[in-house]
């Protein structure tokens, strides 16, 4: 039995891979060394900041969701005592899924999710103008 | 816990990232390296990803 979600669920697959050419055409799909699948893109904000971001399967999807870094620039969201991580996990990965929204359904795909760390992306923007005070939304920790 | 910042994580998976290998999915949802033979074939007939069917999430 193979390993990897996509070569047993191809149709799944498709499904991703169709969503991301229709709408986030500049993304290209990528194998890591270590077997994952990425989608390696640019997003720009509506200020016309640039961040690069790397959207990684995991291994058990679809039962954990993708996860997103920034990778270019790299961004660390601290608080005012520069210690602790808000909307963001400590490997760097972004925080997009709260619970309690169940904002995800069965068929969400990659670009829904790329679509939603849009939506970040705009909050860390607000947060850098508010003075590192205020994150629109809801706070989940 | 300055030591876990993922500061590092993350220019890491950069670089993996730039160095990662471009894949393409055929028609049957096979991945390939874009010069791959039955990539470029499907291509030349003009053959797409038609309807497929949504299945599950978690």
């Amino acid at each position: 039995m193979s390993t990897y979600w996509f070569e047993h669920d191809p149709v799944r697959l498709l499904i991703e891979n169709k969503a991301m050419h229709e709408r986030y055409p500049q993304f290209t799909l990528r194998k890591l060394d270590d077997g994952r699948l990425a989608w390696l893109g640019t997003l720009t904000s509506n200020t016309g900041n640039r961040y690069r971001i790397a959207l990684i399967y995991p291994n058990n999807f679809p039962n954990s969701p993708p996860e997103v870094y920034p990778i270019d620039p790299v961004i660390e969201v601290v608080d005012v005592g520069g210690q602790r991580y808000k909307h963001q996990y400590r490997d760097g990965h972004l925080c997009l899924y709260y619970p309690a929204d169940r904002t995800f359904g069965a068929n969400s795909t990659a670009a829904t999710v790329v679509t939603v760390a849009a939506a970040w992306f705009f909050s860390y923007e607000y947060w850098l103008r508010s003075g590192k005070r205020e994150w629109p939304g809801v706070e989940a920790d | 816990m300055a030591s876990q910042r993922p500061v590092t994580t993350l220019e890491e998976l950069k670089r993996q990232m730039e160095k990662g290998q471009e894949i393409q999915v055929d028609q049957e949802g096979k991945v390939h390296i874009p010069d791959d033979e039955e990539v470029q074939k499907q291509i030349a007939e003009g053959k797409k990803v038609s309807k497929v069917k949504p299945q599950r999430w978690f």
